[in-house]
This record gives C-alpha cells, sequence and structure tokens, in this order.
C-alpha cells in the first residue's frame, strides 16, 4: 500500500496544527487562571481606589459638605483653589520640601551608599543602622524628635546646663521660620536610610571592571563615583528624584504629627490644607478639587518622565 | 418584639432613590453603589426628618442602638454601668445595643453610616455644628414632641435646647456641657499673697508680679492640640467684647470688625507677646500639656485658663504637690459682665429620621435629662461631664470634690439666668472656627495684625451665615 503523497502533506499541517491549538487553549486557560488570580485585587482597588477616584473627580465638581445632596457647580472649586492664599501657601511650601528632599536625602543617599559600596565588613549591620529609622513608625519617629528638640527639655536645653548654650532657647518647632525645615529634617532622618539601601543595591550591579579601569587610569573615589557609579545608576536614581517629588507633594504625616501645619501656617502643605477642608472645615467639594489638582501634579511629572524614556533618556 | 411605633410617619421611597436602587440593580452594581454612597453618596434618607409629619409620641419599645465615644477606661467602665446598664434595668421594654467608637473618627464613621443608612438610632455629633449639617440632610428627627411628652424644657437647661433648633425645630440636645474658668495654684497663691482677681486690672497686676518673680502667669501650649488657641479667643471675646456683641455678631448683626471685638484681639495678642502665656509665644507652640500640667503642679506656673474638662487632668498632677482652686474668668474690658461663663458642649445626640424605634430611642434621651443624682454621680465620681441639666447642690454624692461642684452649681444658676457666653468651637461655623485659631497664631507672631486678623473673619463668617452654616445661638435673656 503506498501512501500518498499527500496523506503526509496533509498530516503535517495537521501534526502542526494540533500542537498549536493545545498550545493556545493551555495559553487561554494559563491566562484565565492568571486573571482569576487578579481578581481579588482587582475587585478590590476597583471598590477601594478606582470607585472613589471616580467619585472623588464627580465631588470635585460640586459643592458638597461631605453629607446630603451634591450641588454642580462646574469649575468653581478649581478657581477658588487657585486663587486660596491656604492651598498656594501649601503647595508653596510642598515646593521647599521637594526641594530640600531632591537634595539632602538624595545626596546622604548617594554618599552612604557609595561608602558602604567600598567596604565589605559589618556592611549588613550599617545596612540595618541605616534602615531602622524608615521602618519604624512615624509617630514614634516624629515623638523622638519632639523631645529632642524641646526647648525646655530637649538636647538644647541639656546642653545649655552643660555650658554649652548654641541651641538654648531655640524653638524648632514653635519658631515660623524654623518649623518647616525642623519637621523636613525628622522627615529626612527617616528616609535617607531607604535611599542608601536603593542606591546600595544599584551600584552592586554596576560592572566591577569599570572600577578595575578608572583606578588603572588613575581615578580617585571621587572621579570613579562620577564618571562610574553616577552613570550606571542613572535610572535608579531618576526612578528615585521622580518618587521623592511624587511624595513630596503628597506630604502629609510628619507635619500633622509635628505641627499639625502650624505655627502660624508656617508647615501648612497642600495635603493638611485638603484633610483639614474635608474633616474640619466640612467642605467635601472643594477638597475633592484640590484632591484633583494633586493627583494632576503626580500625573503630569509621570508622563514627563515617560516621554523622556520614549526620547531615549536612558533613565 | 419591637412595636412599628415608626409606621405612621414612614413615607413611601423617594421617587429618586426608587430610580437608582432600582437601576443600580439592574446594572448589578449594588455593591458599587454602596460604595459609593458611603463615600458620599447624595440620597437622601427622608424618612420623616426636616420637612416629615408632625409627630406623635408612642409607646417606648424596641431595640435602639447607640454608638459612645467616652476614651478614658475608668470613665468608659462607669459609664457602662450606670448609664447605659442603669438604663436596660429601668427600661426591660428596651433594648439598647451599645458600642464605642474612637473619638476621634466618630463623626467621619456616622457621617457615612448615615449616608449608607446604617447609622444607629441614636445618631452622635461633635457639636451643633457637625448636627446641622445631618438636619440639613434630613438624616434626623424633629424632637419638639419628644421634648414637649417629657417635659424637657423643666428638665433641660433652657439654652442647651435652643442650641439645638433649626427654624424653631428642636433636632439635637447637647450629651455634655462644659465651660471655661481659670484654674490656679492656690498653694502658690496662699506662699505670695495674691488672691484670685475680679477684674482685668486685678488680672494683670498679679501677672506682672508672677512674671517678675519667674512664675509663668498662665500654663498654656498648643503643641499637641492646635486648636487650644481658640480656648483663649473664646475668653477674650466673651470676657471682653461681651456676650451680648458675640451674640449680635453670630446672628450677623454686628460685624467681627467691631472696635470692641478688636480691643479684645489686640489684648490678646499683647498679652501673649508679653510672655503670660506659656512663657512666650514660640514656646507657647512647642509646650505640650503633661509638662505644662507638672509646671502648673509645681508652682512654675500660676494660673491655666481652660475648660472644666481639666477636671480630669489637675488632681493627678497637682495631688501630693500643692492644692489647686479655679475662679470664673474676670471681665477683662469694660462693660463685660463678670460672674460669666462661656458655653460649650461636648457633643450632641439627636435620632435618627430612619430609626424604627424613635419612641425608645427618645426615652434614652430623656434617661440623660431625668436621673441628676446620676449624673452628678458620675461627674464627682470619675469626671464625666454632664448632660445640660440643672443640677442642685443635694444631687451630688457627699464626697464629691467642693470645687466640681462650685463649678457646675455656680456655672447652672449663672446660664439659667440667661447670661452666658458662646465657646467658638460650639456656636461658630466649621471655616470661621478653624479660622479662629489658625489665623491667630499669624497675629501672635506678628504676621497679622488683629484687625486685619478680625476682617477676614468677617468676610468668612458672612459668606458662612448666608450658606446658613452658622449653628443656631441661644439669645441673652438678662
Amino acid at each position: 500500500m503506498t501512501v500518498p503523497e499527500v496523506s503526509g502533506t496533509a498530516a503535517r499541517p495537521r501534526a502542526q496544527t494540533r500542537p498549536r491549538v493545545r498550545a493556545s487553549a493551555h495559553i487561554r486557560r494559563r491566562r484565565r487562571l492568571g486573571w482569576l488570580f487578579l481578581l481579588p485585587l482587582l475587585a478590590t482597588n476597583g471598590l477601594v481606589v478606582f470607585a472613589p477616584s471616580l467619585a472623588n473627580l464627580y465631588y470635585a465638581f460640586t459643592d458638597w459638605s461631605g453629607v446630603g445632596e451634591a450641588t454642580w457647580i462646574g469649575l468653581e472649586n478649581f478657581e477658588r483653589m487657585l486663587a486660596d492664599p491656604e492651598f498656594r501657601s501649601g503647595l508653596w511650601h510642598n515646593v521647599q520640601w521637594t526641594a530640600l528632599f531632591l537634595t539632602v536625602p538624595i545626596g546622604l543617599g548617594l554618599v552612604g551608599a557609595f561608602l558602604l559600596s567600598q567596604i565589605r565588613r559589618f556592611q549588613l549591620t550599617f545596612r540595618i543602622i541605616y534602615f531602622i529609622p524608615f521602618v519604624m513608625a512615624s509617630t514614634v519617629n516624629a515623638a523622638i524628635w519632639q523631645n529632642l528638640l524641646d526647648p525646655d527639655q530637649g538636647a538644647g536645653a541639656e546642653l545649655d546646663r552643660a555650658g554649652i548654650g548654641l541651641l538654648a532657647g531655640v524653638s524648632f518647632f514653635g519658631d515660623p521660620d524654623l518649623a518647616l525645615i525642623s519637621v523636613a529634617f525628622v522627615d529626612n532622618w527617616h528616609f535617607w536610610g531607604f535611599l542608601v539601601l536603593l542606591f546600595l543595591a544599584a551600584m552592586q550591579s554596576v560592572d566591577p571592571e569599570l572600577y578595575d579601569a578608572a583606578r588603572v587610569d588613575g581615578a580617585g573615589l571621587w572621579r570613579q563615583f562620577w564618571h562610574v557609579t553616577l552613570p550606571g545608576i542613572r535610572p535608579t536614581l531618576v526612578f528615585a528624584m521622580v518618587l521623592v517629588t511624587i511624595w513630596s507633594f503628597l506630604t502629609f504625616d510628619y507635619v500633622y504629627i509635628i505641627t499639625q501645619g502650624g505655627p502660624a501656617g508656617a508647615t501648612e502643605t497642600a495635603a493638611t490644607v485638603l484633610y483639614k477642608t474635608v474633616f474640619e472645615y466640612g467642605e467635601a467639594g472643594y477638597a475633592a478639587a484640590m484632591g484633583v489638582g494633586l493627583s494632576a501634579i503626580t500625573i503630569v511629572l509621570l508622563l514627563g518622565y515617560g516621554l523622556l524614556r520614549r526620547l531615549g533618556w536612558q533613565i | 418584639m419591637s412595636e412599628p411605633a415608626s409606621t405612621q410617619f414612614s413615607e413611601p421611597l423617594p421617587r429618586r432613590a426608587f430610580l437608582a436602587r432600582t437601576g443600580q440593580t439592574a446594572l448589578g452594581m449594588t455593591a458599587l453603589g454602596a460604595l459609593l454612597g458611603a463615600c458620599g453618596g447624595s440620597s437622601k434618607q427622608g424618612a420623616g426628618g426636616k420637612d416629615g409629619p408632625q409627630r406623635t409620641v408612642g409607646p417606648a419599645v424596641g431595640t435602639v442602638t447607640l454608638w459612645y465615644t467616652i476614651v478614658n477606661e475608668e470613665q468608659r467602665e462607669y459609664y457602662v454601668r450606670s448609664n447605659i446598664e442603669e438604663f436596660r434595668k429601668s427600661h426591660p421594654r428596651i433594648t439598647l445595643k451599645a458600642s464605642q467608637k474612637p473619638v476621634e473618627t466618630a463623626d467621619r464613621v456616622t457621617q457615612t453610616a448615615l449616608q449608607a443608612g446604617s447609622a444607629p438610632d441614636i445618631v452622635i455629633a461633635s457639636g451643633v455644628a457637625q448636627a446641622l449639617k445631618y438636619v440639613e440632610a434630613d438624616y434626623l428627627l424633629e424632637l419638639d414632641a419628644y421634648a414637649e411628652h417629657y417635659n424637657w424644657p423643666d428638665k433641660v437647661l433652657r439654652w442647651a435646647l435652643d442650641a439645638g433648633r433649626v427654624d424653631g425645630k428642636l433636632y439635637s440636645v447637647p450629651t455634655n456641657y462644659e465651660t471655661i474658668v481659670v484654674f490656679y495654684n492656690r498653694s502658690l497663691f496662699e506662699q505670695r499673697g495674691w488672691h484670685p482677681p475680679n477684674n482685668r486690672a486685678e488680672l494683670e497686676a498679679l501677672a506682672q508680679d508672677a512674671q517678675a518673680s519667674k512664675v509663668v502667669p498662665f500654663m498654656a501650649g498648643n503643641a499637641e492640640w492646635r486648636p487650644a488657641t481658640e480656648w483663649f479667643v473664646s475668653a477674650f471675646l466673651n470676657h471682653g467684647a461681651g456676650p451680648q456683641a458675640v451674640y449680635e455678631a453670630l446672628r450677623g448683626e454686628r460685624p467681627w470688625t467691631d472696635e470692641r471685638f478688636l480691643e479684645a484681639v489686640t489684648l490678646m495678642s499683647d498679652w501673649f507677646k508679653r510672655g503670660w502665656f506659656g512663657g512666650g509665644v514660640k514656646q507657647y507652640f512647642t509646650n505640650r500639656f503633661a509638662p505644662q500640667y507638672a509646671a502648673f503642679a509645681e508652682g512654675r506656673a500660676a494660673m491655666n485658663l481652660e475648660g472644666s474638662w481639666a477636671f480630669e487632668s489637675i488632681p493627678g498632677a497637682f495631688e501630693g504637690q500643692a492644692e489647686w482652686d479655679w475662679f470664673p474668668v474676670p471681665p477683662l474690658l469694660d462693660g463685660a459682665p463678670s460672674d460669666l461663663y462661656s458655653l460649650a458642649t461636648g457633643g450632641t445626640m439627636s435620632i435618627n429620621a430612619r430609626s424604627e424605634a424613635p419612641d425608645a430611642a427618645a426615652a434614652y434621651l430623656d434617661f440623660q435629662f431625668s436621673t441628676p443624682q446620676r449624673v452628678a454621680a458620675q461627674l464627682a465620681e470619675v469626671g464625666i461631664a454632664p448632660p445640660p441639666v440643672v443640677l442642685e447642690r443635694s444631687d451630688f454624692p457627699t464626697k464629691a470634690d467642693e470645687r466640681v461642684l462650685r463649678l457646675y452649681t455656680s456655672l447652672g444658676a449663672a446660664t439659667s439666668t440667661g447670661t452666658f457666653g458662646y465657646t467658638t468651637w460650639t456656636f461658630w461655623p466649621p471655616r470661621s472656627n478653624a479660622y479662629i485659631y489658625e489665623q491667630m497664631e499669624k497675629v501672635l507672631v506678628g504676621d497679622l495684625e488683629p484687625r486685619e486678623y478680625l476682617e477676614g473673619l468677617d468676610r468668612l463668617f458672612r459668606s458662612e451665615l448666608r450658606r446658613d452654616r452658622v449653628p443656631p445661638a441661644p439669645p441673652q435673656r438678662s
């Protein structure tokens, strides 16, 4: 019996098609399973993030006290927000806060990570020590620094009693000229250890041969850092800066715990103004507009970051 | 068990709510709708609230749910024993289900529950301003029929009932009431030969003498509670400009820029800048309560201008160290009355418009006002501020602290004559209230002049007045 040629050719596609059918069915099943696993998370996010966000967007265009009927007022809340001195002052403090956080903790994080990357012994110990403030509750961190910087019972007063009057009577959280930078300092102290670990992890992925080559070329530590380390961790650095900027515009906890926006509004940020607007002033519609405004800032930052990456920037 | 006492008042489902619910069901979005409702849905409960028919009182039976917010453990245990369990014993036909809520979030939780239609029968609010929001949204039941049925005008201090009225109808009653007085270190006063002052001149002389002898005249600080500044603003407005001027301003009949208010705010600012409160303006912003009470008890501070809630803290701080006492805030400007007490309510209670047992809920409210010995005992024994009932000396247990007893009997007697002050956190609308203490900080540090401060307050207050956000203020009657 001769096997017709055609049967061979006919058999080939069948043989090829079957696994493909099986494979695509398998992929579909796997995808379905994947979605099934994702479903609880998506449903939860839909309920606790997406739906309230939509509701927030709607209420941003209404006059609403937080209870009862909301009255549609179009863009009135946004017009008011742009002219609101309290919100603008809060936003200006956010800008100052961002400038502080883009320099001090980023700088400290880079230096700390670079120095740590140069040692082998006790590196883990230092990593833990640096990281401890980050895992401590913000209320605990804040309480520690409130006590340390208390003008009557803190370090300044103790030094004064020991004859060193440098910080005597300095009211870090009570002086409107010092309060914002003092609160930012506390938040910095809690945050910079996280950046050390982030940058250290990035630095450990930089090719060691690049350092060897730099050393052969006579580069010292600073030139190695500037010409090898920084370019090597640039994506991580830029990403950290974007995150720091976003978080700086949303900052709330340390300000609220330590000064509640005072004294005399010196530490008020956009988020504390928003919180007070809804929970103290009972103007939930207006607060929703502030929330939309803050989200818009974040979205613009992320879009800018994404755009630069698409344009080929290695960040 | 529950008799449908409220069925005669129930209304058909409003058209808007009906459409919303059927629409949601059709779309299978009930869960999302409930969430949106919890996030602030706009559906009205509309079950016999603001525009409901005239209520007639039925038998007090059924199940009543209640949320309460007492933080202090000793007070909470006492409250459960003397209030909740006593009510259950005396009202066997009513099932009272009570649960505690954190005081910081009670308003938010209640607000969400009201919107979601799952609020308790007794609706608590942090003050009349918050209760006013619920009235506007039709969440609360009118209480006039109950007030008449239970004869509340004879049991409850008149100002308290007036404070709960909106457009002449009663919607809320205060859970407790407090006032601002000057506590002083009696041992220190005796040691220095000082006497409680009766007027501004005497108070100023005392403060100068104290400061000269390195004693801070008033312990004060707002590091832990930024609104603490409004205690002082309330005192200076009422005891400086006078309660009648404040009442007229609250009614919109007198501007906040009036010279009397300007004089009062300027005086407060001057005293702060002299370092009489907390040792200085910058220190004031960082002073915390516990060290301040310690300084007060140790004689490093002479006086404390604070609310009667300080009865909870002062005895403990002074124990074994010194004796303390109090005197009413003296008149701070010419023309202000002496023996004046500014009124503050710690919270309000109302009945949910959707309650299935409103008559039983009203019986619980009445229980608060019908047992003066019980409330006097809870004040004397654990310091729970009493509801606004007339308290006689004979209502207090024999072991009651004379100073506590004197304050509440004096307060009741003074306010029943119809002369009382208005605290900013009770009678000001929300935004103006926050302005009072937040912007006053700017006056204290010199960023804002008192006149500019009052101009800003006047603008804000008038905008809230136009929007009906000003809580009802009981009138002066003297």
